[in-house]
């Protein structure tokens, strides 16, 4: 891992205590937006609040503890990079919808269920990727920001019970425009902590407007300043018509993790070449068991913070010792009862305008990353349907209305229906994707440069990376080579490659017997004393060259297979 | 990748003879290249330097060349050093585990300076 120019302080490295701790602190002020989220489910299903209060420093305390596991390497869980954990809008929408049909106990026995698949699916994360390519990930975001911002003035404007007063109107106003300022015309510090400021102005104009009644300002007074939240007091349920919108949610999450840990990467590796699966399936496995824990102890969902990942990048401060520090200040602010009161009684038209602002990102990051490559038929038809379905279920109510009721869940939110029409089509149009090509090799004309021409010139047209063709292509060339001689009894050498977007595949079958690809690498005095040394360096070669190897003989054929992830 | 066959030539700066490889290396070729090697470490050359920056591609059979080139070398009392080990070449070098296992020095300028 080669450091880039602009990164100050690597994930490995040690900032001084006051860049450590400031950095810290400029993180937890960025994620602390986020903490609308639980807010709005809370308040949704009609929470008291002190109870509110009371979750709200349990989530804090949940996000200190999230953020931990993602910097730490224990095993299979975390990332070991500086991406800190917030209360996602990926969990939102199917949430909100649990609130609305059982209350908190189902949102936290379904959040349980979510963070569960999510561990499930990390270690198969890599083998899905032609389910779930990067332009449905790029979807998944841009609907979780457009039913998220569609929840957000359903509160406001779709409310029956509490139709929006006319004091209202201002301090939403006034709490998005500060936010909006500072963004585009802010600079420095103020710049970053923008809807911090946006949500204080707004709740200062909330206050001088009569909306923060004597019922708040004494459920903040009889906070205590200092105190460890009350566990066990919460209860759990499980409805299976929910599965599906929060699976749904799950993969959301888990996209959003290995996309966000990849930027990790690419921000921490001048010669970041490609995704490194290992550390984004660890930084997964710790995203679903923090979200196991959030169901438990009381939270909604949690998932990596892109934004904090982003402002680590423009800092140039990318130490994990960051994260440790951004842990202990969620866990600490979640020891003081009061602050979590504040937050637990912020007017609604504050929170809405704060949820508007954050959704706008969500929104063009999701146009982003779904225009981050190029944009076929295929894949236009796919996110352009699947937008147009989402959108068509929030406008037109009698969709999800003349579905049976097992479907409602899915049909009715425009985020999960949206999802389920992309990775329908998805999988409909990968009919014909794949393209195989064929080489035949006479024993007597083994020729390296045309097998380097016959990949190079295939994957040209097939517009594969170079850098995999250049690895199969030193994988067949190796092969030939190690088998040449006694291995390879007679007949031609036949090599077939098949390429769709995610995969080079490569077989090549010869008459002979089945060379070793050993797991380690012979020692260095084996591989001097004899050829046989030099070809089990060639299958320990192999093995390390190909993303998976199988190889078998039978009837003697010698059949090997190397894939190759795209 | 490109169409080259294996080419050897020998230089020499001050006490350093260089051996400039060029092409590609496989077993249909390692053991031409193993003799030059040996031949010149039999010869009683010192410190010999070979330099990888032309070479295109190798399989395994170059790694065993050059690491019975460097025990050879060891008996012998001599060095053994290889340089400009770039691009594709060290990626190879990596997967193979091997970059600990010689000398390894930067560019062809540097490891004249160094060894000389």
């Amino acid at each position: 891992m080669k450091k880039p120019v602009n990164l100050v302080y690597g994930v490995d490295e040690s900032p001084p205590l006051a860049v450590t701790v400031f950095s810290g602190v400029q993180h937890v002020s960025l994620i602390a937006i986020y903490l609308v989220y639980p807010l709005l489910v809370f308040r949704v299903a009609d929470t008291p609040v002190q109870a509110v209060t009371n979750l709200m420093a349990i989530g804090m305390l949940v996000l200190g503890v999230a953020t931990f596991l993602q910097a730490l390497r224990l095993g299979p869980v975390g990332s070991g990079y500086m991406c800190p954990a917030t209360f996602s809008a990926s969990y939102f929408p199917a949430s909100l919808l649990a609130a609305k049909l059982g209350g908190l106990p189902l949102v936290f026995g379904m959040t349980i269920f979510a963070g569960a698949l999510e561990v499930a699916l990390a270690p198969l994360l890599n083998r899905l990727r032609a389910i779930f390519p990067i332009e449905i990930s790029g979807l998944v975001i841009f609907m979780v920001g457009w039913s998220a911002g569609i929840a957000g003035l359903r509160l406001l404007l779709g409310n029956p019970t509490e139709s929006v007063s006319a004091a209202e109107w201002p301090v939403a106003g006034i709490t998005l425009a500060t936010m909006v300022v500072l963004n585009v015309w802010g600079k420095g510090l103020v710049r970053m902590l923008c809807a911090l400021i946006g949500l204080a102005a707004g709740y200062a104009a909330a206050a001088f407007a009569g909306l923060v009644g004597a019922g708040h300002l004494s459920a903040v007074g009889a906070a205590p300043w200092v105190g460890l939240p009350a566990f066990g007091q919460m209860s759990w349920s499980f409805d299976v018509a929910l599965a599906a919108p929060f699976a749904i949610a799950c993969l959301a999450a888990s996209l959003k993790a290995v996309g966000t840990i990849t930027v990790c990467q690419r921000m921490n590796d001048a010669d970041w070449v490609r995704p490194d699966m290992r550390s984004a399936m660890r930084g997964v496995m710790a995203d679903g068991v923090s979200t196991v824990l959030a169901g438990v102890a009381g939270a909604v969902g949690t998932n990596t913070c892109t934004p904090s990942v982003g402002l680590a990048s423009a800092t140039g401060v990318a130490s994990r010792r960051v994260a440790f520090a951004v842990g202990a200040i969620f866990m600490l602010l979640g020891l003081f009862p009061k602050l979590a009161a504040m937050l637990a009684v912020v007017p609604r038209p504050v929170v809405v305008a704060g949820l508007l602002f954050a959704v706008s990102f969500l929104l063009i990051n999701g146009l982003q990353v779904i225009t981050s490559r190029l944009l076929d038929a295929r894949r236009t038809l796919t996110i352009g349907l699947a937008i147009v379905a989402g959108g068509a279920v929030d406008v037109f109510p009698v969709i999800a209305a003349s579905v049976p009721k097992a479907a409602s869940a899915v049909v009715g939110s425009s985020f999960v229906f949206a999802t389920l029409i992309a990775l329908a089509l998805n999988l409909l149009f990968r009919i014909g994707v794949k393209k195989t090509v064929s080489l035949k090799i006479e024993a007597e004309a083994v020729d390296p440069q045309k097998i380097d021409d016959f990949f190079k010139t295939h994957g040209a047209a097939w517009g594969a990376r170079p850098d995999v063709v250049n690895r199969a292509t030193f994988g067949i060339i190796q092969l030939v080579d190690a088998v040449r001689g006694e291995f390879w009894h007679r007949g031609a050498i036949e090599i077939e490659a098949s390429f769709d977007e995610f995969s080079l595949d490569v077989d090549l079958v010869y008459n002979g017997d089945e060379l070793e690809f050993p797991e380690q690498r012979p020692s260095n005095k084996e591989i001097r004393e004899s050829e046989a040394g030099a070809r089990l360096m060639a299958g320990f070669m192999l093995r390390k060259c190909a993303d998976r190897l199988r190889s078998k003989c039978k009837d003697g054929r010698a059949n090997v297979h190397m894939h190759y992830d795209h | 990748m490109s169409d080259s066959a294996l080419t050897v030539a020998e230089t020499r700066s001050g006490q350093v003879c260089i051996v400039a490889v060029s092409g590609r290396i496989d077993s249909t070729n390692a053991n031409d290249l193993l003799t030059r090697l040996n031949n010149l470490l039999a010869s009683g050359e010192k410190i010999v330097l070979v330099d990888l920056q032309r070479v295109v591609y190798l399989t395994s059979a170059a790694f065993r060349v050059l690491l019975v080139a460097t025990d050879e070398a060891e008996r012998n009392a001599a060095r053994f050093v290889l340089c400009s080990v770039l691009g594709q070449v060290r990626e190879l070098f990596e997967m193979g585990g091997l970059l600990d296992a010689f000398t390894i020095l930067g560019s062809r300028e540097e490891a004249v300076a160094k060894l000389g």
